[in-house]
């Protein structure tokens, strides 16, 4: 069994990796969660922000904290994705114990994202959901793409033609030794 | 619950042993590094796999595994496609190093060709785009190595970059290019095997079908023909890939060192194993949405797919794959380097007198000053990789004519040679900043272009290529 598991404040870009892998030929931490010493109570609301966002190139990094660290030990959350600010056709864009999301492949438009969370072992108690928000994709306009797309293309081929001409000559003369 | 895919003591022993590997075989191969020419250049006597393995291997940067499946997963198939591109620079690469090696059958440098061809003014601007090039590399590299080792295995980010950055210095500075081109060799069959089992675990666990139908529903951009982005970013990326190789001293100094007659086929076939990588390295980042793994940082994709699918066995491939990938580059970028500093700046302008023998010793000195620089500069681990790696595009590109036009064309003057890459740089840095980083190597080509053919049409220059033999080379070219 393989889990995953990734959270933010570390690896690159400064947002986190954590992994986790449970499998026995190598020893290491075993990913077992400790049930909650504590009764099980509704967590308050997490919080969740942009991280950075590629508006032209249709990415966001979102990243989100709990209102309270101390009030879950073993956090699941749910992050959920939208056309509209009420989430009237939602879609779950993830669910585990990380504390971000990278999401590309985004199209021209605003997507709305908010996220829930509860405790590992109460899958029933979710938190009420976050602010819900906003991510705005505003691709560059397509003539302005073939634009720099035809200028590159010309230059790239110029130095295609000019060295299959030249690599054509005999060295002749030019050879020094 | 731990963070990382390896534990730190595995983590550790795995550092250690390759860390041993190398000095050791740094040492064994470095003894017949006595010379000069042995030691910049490995005796000017690579055979052609040697010769290809070590362009492949310095060609597959921590760039290359990190930055594909990055590439992908932000621009899509465009991005990985456009990726695998690069190639076209070692392509390209193989007409100009047997033209190099017959021109300068006893050269040293990239610069060192400017300088004879062009002035010393053109070789100074020329110097300054080399050496803030191949220390951006250098310094992104070991920044990298320290990122990666913690991210996979908890190692803290100051060891990790210290004892990757202590074993290439280590082994260059025992070995020279002997070392380097040697430890490549190996290096670059461990990364060609850690990649054909990444992709093989892949594809056995989603197919290319499912990869597609999955990003059709959950991320339609990244299937799109007609991404702006990507479109933007595909010849920029590929020019930038020329200007990196069209310049830098890591693949003149191999065309220097190989057998006349290999430097075009080995640059050719390198080009053509090199291919694959990214689309395989690329395909991890977009395999990661249809698997349902969450990527919080798109430049971890690639780690974090292969480590989820292969489990242990995965991190320990991944853990390989990345410490070859970032030695393999580092040890060239310092070996280029110190060829660069100890021939161009110390035996072409602060010591012209000194000897081979002088210039032997200094280049040793020159390694381990280089390691310290780059040292200290990135233990505040300050900058992304991206960022450092497409700041270099605009001074890169601006450098491709001036090289092209110096190595097959009489009329090319110094004077145009120097404006070409100063405006092309000055404004490639402009639109980088202006416009945006997919324009800076477009941007700066095209304008060096400009300039280098309004030059052309109106230069009488009639240069005279036996002069390009150079002062350290006197057998050649009276």
């Amino acid at each position: 069994v393989t889990t995953l598991a990734v959270r933010s404040r570390r690896g690159l870009s400064g947002l986190a990796l954590a992994l986790v892998v449970a499998q026995a030929s190598i020893v290491r931490g075993a990913s077992v969660a400790t049930p909650s010493p504590r009764a099980p109570t509704q967590a308050a609301a997490p919080r969740l922000e942009i991280g950075s966002v590629g508006k032209t190139d249709g990415h966001v990094t979102l990243v989100w904290t709990l209102a309270d660290e101390t009030a879950l030990t073993d956090p699941v959350f749910e992050l959920q994705t939208g056309a509209t600010p009420t989430f009237d056709a939602p879609r779950v864009a993830y669910v585990g114990p990380d504390r971000a999301s990278f999401r590309s492949g985004l199209l021209e438009g605003t997507h709305w994202y908010r996220l829930r969370v509860r405790a590992a072992d109460s899958p029933d108690l979710w938190s009420p959901w976050s602010e819900p928000v906003p991510v705005e994709i505003r691709p560059y306009a397509l003539w302005a793409a073939w634009s720099v797309f035809g200028i590159g293309a010309v230059l790239v081929g110029s130095i295609l033609v000019f060295l299959f001409v030249v690599s054509r000559r005999p060295l002749g003369g030019e050879r020094v030794a | 619950v731990t963070d990382v895919l390896l534990s730190s003591s595995v983590g550790w022993s795995l550092l250690a042993a390759l860390s041993a590997l190398w000095i050791f075989l740094g040492w064994y191969w470095g003894r017949r590094a006595k010379s000069l020419d042995g030691y910049m250049l490995a005796g000017r006597n690579v055979g052609l796999a040697l010769g290809t393995a070590t362009a492949v291997a310095t060609w597959i940067t921590s760039n290359t595994t990190m930055l594909a499946p990055q590439f992908a997963l932000q621009l899509g198939v465009w991005g990985m496609v456009g990726y695998s591109t690069a190639a076209l620079g070692l392509l390209l690469f193989a007409p100009i190093a047997r033209r190099v090696r017959a021109l300068m059958p006893g050269g040293y440098t990239s610069a060192e060709f400017i300088r004879l061809r062009y002035g010393r003014r053109a070789w100074g601007v020329f110097l300054v785009i080399s050496l803030f090039y191949a220390m951006t590399w250098l310094v992104s590299m070991a920044m990298a190595g320290g990122k990666l080792l913690e991210a996979l295995s908890g190692i803290p980010y100051a060891w990790g970059m210290t004892v990757i950055l202590t074993v290439c210095v280590l082994y260059t500075l025992m070995g020279g290019l002997f070392a380097v081109i040697g430890t490549d060799f190996i290096q670059s069959w461990l990364i060609l095997v850690g990649l054909v089992v990444v992709a093989v675990a892949v594809l056995v666990n989603v197919s290319a079908e499912t990869v597609h139908a999955e990003l059709a529903v959950r991320r339609p951009g990244l299937l799109m023909v007609l991404m702006p982005a990507a479109i933007m970013a595909f010849f920029n990326n590929m020019l930038f890939g020329l200007g990196e190789v069209f310049h830098s001293n890591v693949w003149w100094s191999r065309a220097f060192a190989m057998r006349e007659g290999v430097g075009a086929r080995a640059y050719g076939l390198a080009a053509l194993i090199w291919v694959p990588v990214p689309i395989v390295a690329g395909f991890l980042g977009l395999a990661a949405p249809a698997l349902d793994i969450n990527v919080p940082s798109p430049d971890m994709a690639g780690p974090i797919v292969a480590g989820t699918l292969l489990g242990d066995v995965g991190a320990v491939v991944v853990f390989v794959l990345v410490f070859c990938s970032l030695a393999s580059s580092i040890d060239s970028l310092l070996a280029a380097t110190a060829d660069l500093v100890t021939n161009d700046v110390v035996g072409g302008w602060l010591r012209p007198d000194a000897d081979d023998a002088v210039l032997r010793k200094i280049g040793t000195r020159v390694v381990l000053a280089l390691g310290a620089v780059t040292w200290l500069v990135c233990l505040p681990n300050v900058g992304t990789l991206a960022t450092v790696l497409f700041f270099a595009g605009p001074l890169v590109g601006s450098a491709i004519w001036p090289v092209l036009l110096g190595l097959y064309t009489r009329r090319m003057t110094g004077g145009a040679a120097t404006l070409a890459m100063v405006a092309g740089s000055a404004t490639g840095l402009a639109a980088y900043w202006g416009i945006g980083w997919y324009t800076g190597a477009i941007v700066g080509t095209g304008v060096s272009f400009a300039i280098c053919l309004v030059a052309l049409r109106s230069a009488d220059d009639d240069f005279e290529w036996h002069r390009l033999a150079g002062h350290r080379a006197p057998e050649v070219a009276r």
